[in-house]
């Protein structure tokens, strides 16, 4: 459907730019993007959400030390992919190597105790002020007038680029555009005081 | 595209920001764009507000919408060493590149050139022969001080009469053997001078002690004095 693949545009490149050149403020950035993606992507091989937002977060640690070699002869959210899963099944393997009389290893202990900001993710306050916001979100999305509603869905649930939403809707490009940005706006008016919570 | 980019410039820049969002924006606004989002922390908290109701309608889970997750991974990489060392690391290893090629190059003229003078040691002329020319072939033997693997094969076939036959000491089936010496050396005779047939050996013999096949190898000279 969609036929712009994230991760080879110019904003990845940048970010893998600046990374490289010691910015860590930009590697944030390419977190922020593509961490429920990954998230997503660990939880169908790790079936304990806590395990797999560690095993997520270890991902994009390895990437971010394998920027040093990345050459950008992929995109980065393949290359970001491909990382994920390897260490997702790297996971399943020292998950059944691991018998649950064994001890923690002096190494294991100190990743566990690195992880405190891990277990506040996971955390029932967490949890369900993410619930509530997911709530109030769609709810929000529902009393969207139908051409703001139609085109952030046409978008973000179906994935299509600006130019296949404009031959759907029957409209010029400036105007998905626009609807889509109005459709944020009203969203985020309602986010923004959830989430500063 | 000139015109897209032109119209972007015009648009707001909360809408370029949303456009940005959906990676539909021009190269230069983009290139721009993240400029502005790691100067400003109230355009990233925007961005990220776009990031997470893309994640709720797409039914993401609830764990990614947490921004602890980014501290939480950027705290971890903290914990590492930082990047800018590795790749100045990495820059001083590749300022080391450029002069490898000539550390090969000086290595293999030192080899040829110690494989030059130990020809030219066994190269010493035999006796001379009162007729025709004659072919040394030098049978292996272990140099003075030098290791077994280094031993340089010796012998000396010499032709014993004017005729142009050539039997080889080594051969392991004369007849095989002979048939090869005497097309050899009547080329010989017919295009090569003591000279430049010596200086070929010698080059062959440099060539077979740079690539490892010293051992193996027969020095074969080709006796000047013996005419």
């Amino acid at each position: 459907m969609n036929t712009k693949t994230c991760g080879d545009n110019v904003t990845d490149k940048e970010l893998v730019l600046r990374v490289q050149k010691g910015d860590k403020a930009a590697f944030d950035l390419l977190v922020q993007k593509y961490q429920a993606k990954i998230i997503t992507l660990v939880q169908r091989y790790v079936n304990d959400p806590s395990i797999a937002l560690d095993v997520a977060q270890e991902a994009f640690v390895k990437a971010y030390r394998g920027l040093e070699t990345f050459r950008g002869e992929s995109a980065f959210y393949t290359w970001l992919y491909r990382i994920a899963i390897n260490t997702a099944k790297n996971h399943l393997v020292a998950e059944k190597r691991r018998t649950p009389e064994s001890e923690i290893s002096a190494q294991d202990a100190e990743l566990y105790s690195d992880n405190a900001a891990l277990r506040d993710i996971g955390s029932p306050e967490r949890m369900l002020l993410a619930q509530e916001i997911e709530t109030i979100v769609l709810q929000t999305i529902e009393g969207l007038p139908q051409e703001l509603k139609t085109a952030i869905l046409l978008r973000e649930v179906e994935g299509m680029s600006y130019d296949e939403i404009a031959s759907t809707m029957a409209c010029p490009i400036g105007t998905v555009r626009s609807r889509i940005f109005r459709a944020r706006e009203v969203i985020d008016k309602v986010l923004e005081p959830l989430l500063s919570r | 595209m000139e015109k897209e980019t032109s119209k972007q410039m015009k648009t707001p820049f909360q809408e370029r920001l949303s456009t940005f969002t959906d990676d539909e924006l021009g190269d230069f606004e983009a290139r721009r764009m993240v400029h502005e989002l790691l100067e400003s922390p109230e355009l990233r908290e925007k961005w990220t507000r776009y990031q997470v109701i893309g994640s709720i309608l797409r039914k993401e889970p609830i764990e990614a919408l947490d921004p602890a997750f980014t501290e939480t991974v950027m705290e971890r990489i903290e914990k590492q060493p930082a990047y800018v060392v590795a790749q100045s690391q990495k820059q001083a290893k590749r300022a080391t590149h450029w002069f490898k090629p000539f550390v090969g190059v000086a290595i293999a003229a030192s080899v040829a050139a110690l494989s030059l003078l130990f020809v030219s040691r066994y190269l010493v002329p035999v006796a001379p022969e009162p007729a025709g020319p004659s072919l040394t072939l030098q049978e292996p033997t272990v140099a003075p001080g030098a290791s077994a693997e280094s031993a340089v094969a010796q012998s000396e076939v010499t032709e014993a009469d004017k005729s142009t036959e050539v039997t080889p000491v080594s051969s392991p089936t004369p007849a095989q053997m002979g048939t090869m010496a005497s097309a050899t050396s009547q080329r010989a005779a017919v295009f090569l001078d003591d000279t430049v047939l010596n200086s070929f050996l010698a080059s062959h013999a440099e060539f077979a002690a740079h690539m490892g096949f010293l051992p193996q190898v027969r020095i074969v000279g080709f006796d000047s004095d013996a005419q």
